[in-house]
């Protein structure tokens, strides 16, 4: 298992190096969405990762409409890719442009989605061998992570500790509020409408973010990490106090102890979706499942009921037509079944009717316990 | 003669559908009953499909099948057979964000592709990636302007689709999971609890400079998109469609879009100007329909703190849909389906497909076996008067009174 790190100095590198750290993640403002040193700066990181032989990740995650991209690449004519030993991308965009424009091995952050093996394999089939890794989404089960290590043919990260990122937006949201729009600004929001409190809010040069108010933390996880077949972890402590949570991570690591680590943790923490992923079990309860049309056989709806005297239908299908004699089933919302035998039907001028079609209004004799939006199916 | 753009109408069920087709959509967007993003929609069942896309067909309507959630595997597993019926349905084109899906797409059939917005275009490098995918048409992020996406257009030569109106997502699309992550629910496989236009109560009391320390803010809700006035601008930069949010929307919704927006596009590429004073009647008539406040967005210049919706969840709505025509006959009655209360002596308008709004007056109202009603209940079936120039599936709607 190897380990990855957001750093911001020297002074972090050289504890990365002190740490068995494999590699570093330098993130300049203009690439990188929680950047915050300067494109000098960070090409100089880079030489200080040579200097400590520390593999160099320029991060280039934020997301650009056309013109901020243009500008981003004006600003990037002189820049010295090859400083850097890899580039971490996530924007499609700026996957395509690195592919054709710079030489360094790519680490594609597939973190926003990409929930398939279909998908993860098309995305790095597409670079020609130039991909290093791919960071996988927070929201992948390992069981499922250990399916997809098995197939591809590259290694993954996982984030192990850090910041879940739960919202990106480009508009700054913060600014209204009398906020210095040109600052990094961080505030704290809760809401009556979620159990959960304390969200933090940042809004920076490239728009406003929302987290998690729980860290995700794997530490106590690294058997199943292992045998998942993941190959880096991501000790995302860019909002933290890194000099002073890297030692004990490691510590941790080593020793396999991590309940004072925990206790100790400036936020809560859980695991995420690491063990269940069940973010569609609730789907079932949106909608009632009754009034969901079964083909079979489907009629029409109940439009208008007058108890023990009247019910007006709408045929809604062109493929049966609802004649004379034919037995039909009448399915309630609530989930009741009653049948009838039309013996007798009428139009909206009350003339008896024979048969009737798609798109056609009937009437008639009500049929006991049937109310409206009741689906009509031929028995 | 520059092309004009298609009109395209959000259809939530077949109801919908039928609403947006015959008040003018050159295409509509459905979802079946998965892999879309909307699993509280009623969507579609499979003999819906056939018949919607029969039925959209024939009026020279095209249909857009929605798979657009970043599926897991198991849904994956259950695409292959779902794109067959598509293919049997005829469908014009499915919608994509997932490159899995794109991939499983191509290798089960032959369906047109286009790129949902959730997968978040936004410049022209990633609509080159999307093409060499096999993508037909992207539909752009919504924080990408006219002009970029003219350039896109241009640079790739790629079908370039873009949001004219509806609500927005404040996040870049399929980049929000707060839903997942505070109400279990996967935003991003249609569960999305909307979780941006709560109230927040924030805390400033860190930020240094800041006069304010508590403040409860709706400050993740975005307005609602407009672009009605913006017709000449995506007619220059070459969009190809004028997509229309709103599948969860009601049939009025549906149709009045549909229909303000086809006149608005077919007057300016008749026209070749947009100096009329019909761009007001197309105004009001967006007025009529559940809104929040509207914006541009980014249409024009990227979208400030002015585009925030800083209000309780509470769509204006100054118009109230109460029926919709099921049966017309002429110079006798129309049997109106119930969808709000009315009253004998109301006014109300009823919106025709084509042309100005129809007024009649309801000096009777009778319900199934012909007895007077004196106030209509949601869900009957009543005869009111016949109205000259109605059809069919026209919407009736009265203004609210205070």
């Amino acid at each position: 298992m190897k380990f990855s790190l957001p750093v911001k100095s020297r002074e972090e590198i050289k504890l990365a190096k002190e740490y068995g750290i494999s590699e570093v993640i330098i993130s300049p403002s203009l690439l990188s969405r929680f950047g915050t040193i300067d494109l000098n700066n960070a090409l100089f990181l880079a030489d200080v990762c040579k200097e400590y032989e520390i593999i160099s990740v320029l991060e280039w995650d934020a997301l650009f409409t056309n013109d901020s991209f243009e500008k981003v690449l004006k600003g990037l004519s002189d820049f010295n890719f090859s400083n850097f030993d890899e580039i971490r991308v996530q924007d499609p965009g700026v996957y395509h442009w690195c592919l054709s424009h710079t030489k360094n091995k790519i680490q594609l952050n597939l973190e926003t989605g990409n929930h398939n093996l279909e998908c993860i394999s098309s995305w790095i089939s597409y670079s020609n061998d130039r991909l290093s890794k791919v960071v996988l989404s927070h929201e992948i089960p390992k069981d499922k992570i250990t399916t997809y290590t098995s197939f591809l043919n590259i290694p993954v990260e996982l984030m192990g500790v850090g910041r879940i990122l739960l919202f990106y937006t480009p508009r700054r949201l913060l600014t209204s509020y009398h906020v210095n729009p040109e600052k990094q600004v961080e505030v704290e929001a809760s809401s009556e409408e979620t159990p959960h409190s304390g969200f933090k809010v940042l809004q920076n040069y490239h728009g406003t973010f929302m987290f998690n108010p729980k860290d995700q933390f794997l530490l106590d996880q690294m058997d199943d990490i292992r045998d998942s077949g993941v190959h880096w972890l991501r000790l995302d402590l860019r909002f933290h106090q890194l000099s002073e949570l890297l030692p004990k991570i490691m510590s941790s690591v080593k020793t396999r102890e991590t309940k004072s680590l925990k206790e100790e943790w400036p936020t809560k923490l859980f695991a995420g979706f690491f063990r269940v992923n069940k973010t569609d079990i609730l789907f079932k309860k949106l909608k009632n499942k009754v009034l969901v049309r079964d083909d079979e056989k489907y009629l029409g709806v109940v439009l208008d009921v007058i108890k023990k005297e009247k019910m007006g239908i709408r045929l809604n299908t062109s493929k049966y037509k609802l004649s004379l004699g034919d037995s039909i089933e009448l399915r309630t919302p609530e989930g009741k079944v009653k049948n009838y035998k039309v013996d007798e039907m009428t139009n909206s001028q009350g003339e008896l009717v024979q048969s009737a079609n798609s798109g056609d209004i009937i009437f008639m004799k009500h049929v006991g316990g049937v109310s409206i939006r009741s689906a009509v199916y031929l028995s | 003669m520059r092309t004009a753009p298609e009109v395209l109408a959000p259809a939530g069920n077949l109801e919908k559908l039928k609403v947006a087709v015959l008040y003018g959509a050159d295409a509509v967007y459905l979802g079946g009953q998965k892999f879309g993003l909307r699993m509280a929609s009623e969507n579609f069942s499979y003999d819906e499909i056939l018949e919607g896309v029969a039925f959209a067909h024939e009026h020279g309507s095209k249909v857009f099948v929605v798979l657009n959630g970043f599926l897991h595997d198991k849904d994956l597993d259950e695409i292959p057979e779902f794109l067959e019926l598509l293919e049997v349905a005829k469908v014009d084109a499915v919608i994509v964000s997932d490159l899995g899906v794109i991939s499983t797409v191509k290798k089960h059939s032959n369906l047109e592709i286009h790129l949902s917005t959730q997968a978040s275009c936004l410049n022209v490098e990633a609509a080159k990636f999307w093409k060499d995918q096999g993508v037909k048409r992207v539909v752009l992020g919504r924080e990408v302007s006219l002009t970029e996406a003219k350039k896109i257009k241009k640079e790739t030569g790629i079908e370039v689709e873009m949001f004219i109106h509806g609500s927005m997502c404040m996040a870049y699309s399929g980049n929000c999971v707060i839903s997942n992550y505070t109400q279990g629910r996967d935003s991003n496989r249609g569960g999305c609890a909307h979780s941006c236009r709560f109230g927040y109560e924030m805390d400033f009391s860190s930020v240094d400079e800041s006069k304010i320390q508590k403040i409860q803010s709706y400050f993740m809700s975005s307005k609602d998109l407009e672009g009605i006035r913006l017709i000449p601008e995506f007619f220059e930069a070459g969009i190809d469609s004028l997509k229309v949010e709103g599948r969860m929307k009601s049939p009025h919704y549906a149709g009045t879009i549909s229909k303000v927006y086809r006149e608005a596009v077919d007057f300016f590429h008749l026209e070749g100007h947009y100096n009329t004073e019909k761009i007001f009647e197309w105004e009001k008539e967006l007025r009529k329909i559940s809104h929040r406040d509207y914006t541009s967005a980014s249409l024009i210049s990227p979208a400030d703190e002015s585009s925030i919706y800083d209000e309780r969840e509470n769509e204006i709505k100054d118009y109230q849909v109460v029926g919709v025509m099921q049966e017309v006959v002429q110079n006798e009655f129309c049997l109106v389906e119930v969808r709000a209360a009315f009253f004998p002596g109301d006014t109300l308008e009823v919106l025709p497909y084509k042309g100005s709004v129809k007024t009649g007056d309801i000096s009777f109202i009778s319900d199934m076996l012909g007895r007077n009603v004196e106030k209509t209940k949601p869900g009957t079936l009543v005869k009111i008067p016949w109205i000259e120039g109605v059809d069919k599936l026209n919407l009736i709607r009265r203004k609210i009174t205070s």
